[in-house]
């Protein structure tokens, strides 16, 4: 797989353009004037996903590797049963239109119920 | 970048956010925010932040917000543990809920501070944070001090008065209180200029500072000019009221109002209709148009003074007019939806003030780099919010 993005030095807004190979659990990251870090998938820690926001891939040596490519990152951490890939749960509540409907109807549900029982209730 | 060009590049701030796919996040949030009664408000507020400074760009590099929800629910969880203390001990003792809600007074710079501090090290760009070095004490100079000055100096007035002239006193006292509470309202905006020129100038990114040079009199400026448009439009539309209402007939008929009581009178309904109709809203419209008066002039104002170093100046052109039928549609779009719309609305006025921003580059903006700070708590930031909801 080969994702393309930016890389930062450790605290620093130096900005190179990058290229992330990954071949099963190994990595290797190819940066403009620089030399090619190497490591394991699994020593890498990745930021959740919202939306379309940049994925922030936080390497061994704290660097940083930043992708707009979030389909690949989330391949990624599928492929390699990688623990940040947790949460993606929450990106499919967030995007699958079913449970969308589902969440919509409840809110709905929810809304209604507070001013027809909730409210007098509540006033009592 | 070794040759630089003769004129500095200006680059505008870029916003991708998506009604659509913000709305989805929204009502997860919200329905989870309820099903786990308020414990993912901490994650909601993360992955909105998340996705507000996420979609934020300027040269292809997006903001990012690095709070955690756990940071976020153990300030939440304080907050709320004060906000039940509070309402607790005013229900059973009034004056401990008295004697508590001037510790809360005292304690709102302080919050105030730390949410600034909290906030500014959440938030990085091209994965350097910002940070903010504002003192305690000035924070409670410009935001208690200050304010409270004109109420301070007319009591001691008041009380000097009452002691020496004895008789004439109260009518005098009134009046120098009066003044006192004008006085109050006569110094927001040059409150509001410190609290600016604070925030902006203790900011930095990275190594970097922030830095503006701001006048209390254009200050002062913009809010006359506020003042005299406001004044202009309410004369306007009063004469236009008096017109119509003449024509309707509308002031003949206040004996109608009687005939409200009696219930289901169309001609009264009418009547009542009317009434909201040439009153509040021309009200509402007014007021949102003065909101974005206001805002427009002293975002641009601000923004354009304001550089980090002297590597990146800030720029804002934001136009009344399309600020305004942001708000008036947005307004209307929210109500009409009962609220489902709000995250339509939000994105449509987040994409606006930011895409009307830009940053001329005049330096090399890879130089930053991370300071070392301690730890953040998220007490100040949350406390803040609720002592805020709480006075408003």
């Amino acid at each position: 797989m080969q994702i393309t993005g930016y890389w930062y030095p450790e605290n620093s807004s130096a900005r190179y353009d990058a290229e992330l190979n990954t071949n099963g659990t190994q990595y290797t990251l190819k940066i403009t004037e620089n030399e090619d870090l190497q490591g394991s998938v699994t020593r890498i820690s990745v930021s959740d996903r919202v939306g379309n926001i940049p994925r922030k891939i936080t390497l061994e040596d704290q660097s940083i590797f930043e992708t707009q490519n979030n389909d690949a990152i989330d391949r990624l951490l599928q492929e390699a049963d990688h623990g940040d890939g947790n949460l993606h749960f929450l990106h499919v509540l967030e995007t699958n239109w079913r449970w969308i409907g589902i969440a919509l109807l409840l809110t709905l549900v929810i809304s209604f119920s507070t001013i027809r029982w909730g409210l007098p209730w509540a006033s009592k | 970048m070794t040759d630089k060009p003769m004129t500095p590049p200006t680059l505008p701030f870029k916003f991708s956010g998506k009604g659509g796919e913000y709305f989805k996040i929204w009502i997860v949030n919200f329905i989870l925010s309820v099903l786990t009664l308020g414990i993912y408000s901490a994650w909601a507020k993360v992955r909105t932040n998340r996705y507000m400074y996420g979609n934020t760009s300027l040269e292809n590099s997006a903001f990012e917000y690095h709070a955690t929800p756990i940071q976020i629910l153990k300030g939440r969880i304080i907050a709320i543990i004060a906000l039940v203390l509070y309402v607790l001990l005013s229900n059973t003792f009034p004056i401990a809920g008295l004697v508590f809600a001037g510790i809360l007074a005292v304690l709102t710079p302080w919050a105030i501070w730390r949410s600034m501090q909290f906030n500014a090290r959440m938030i990085s760009y091209r994965n350097v944070r910002f940070s903010f070095h504002g003192m305690l004490k000035e924070a409670y100079k410009i935001l208690l001090l200050i304010p409270l000055l004109p109420l301070i100096i007319g009591a001691i007035l008041a009380g000097i008065i009452h002691l020496t002239l004895g008789e004439v006193a109260p009518v005098v006292v009134t009046g120098v209180i009066g003044i006192a509470f004008l006085a109050t309202y006569l110094i927001f905006p040059y409150v509001q200029k410190l609290v600016t020129v604070y925030y902006i100038n203790n900011q930095q990114y990275g190594q970097g500072k922030f830095s503006t040079q701001l006048s209390t009199k254009k200050y002062y400026a913009i809010y006359l000019a506020l003042l005299g448009w406001i004044i202009l439009f309410m004369i306007g539309i009063s004469m236009l009221v008096g017109v119509i209402g003449g024509a309707l007939g509308l002031f003949g008929s206040f004996a109608d109002l009687g005939a409200i009581k009696e219930g289901g009178d169309t001609e009264a309904m009418k009547f009542i209709l009317s009434l909201i109709g040439l009153f509040y809203i021309p009200f509402i419209v007014i007021s949102l148009w003065g909101k974005a008066y206001l805002e427009k002039n002293i975002r641009n104002y601000v923004l354009n003074n304001t550089e980090l170093d002297d590597v990146v100046q800030l720029n804002s052109e934001i136009k009344t007019g399309r600020l305004f039928s942001l708000y008036l549609t947005n307004t209307l779009l929210v109500l009409v939806t009962f609220g489902l719309a709000y995250p339509w609305a939000k994105i449509r006025m987040h994409k606006y003030k930011i895409e009307t921003s830009s940053a001329t580059i005049k330096g090399n903006i890879a130089q930053y780099i991370n300071q070392q700070q301690e730890k953040q708590s998220a007490l100040g930031e949350e406390l803040g919010m609720l002592l805020i909801w709480i006075w408003a």
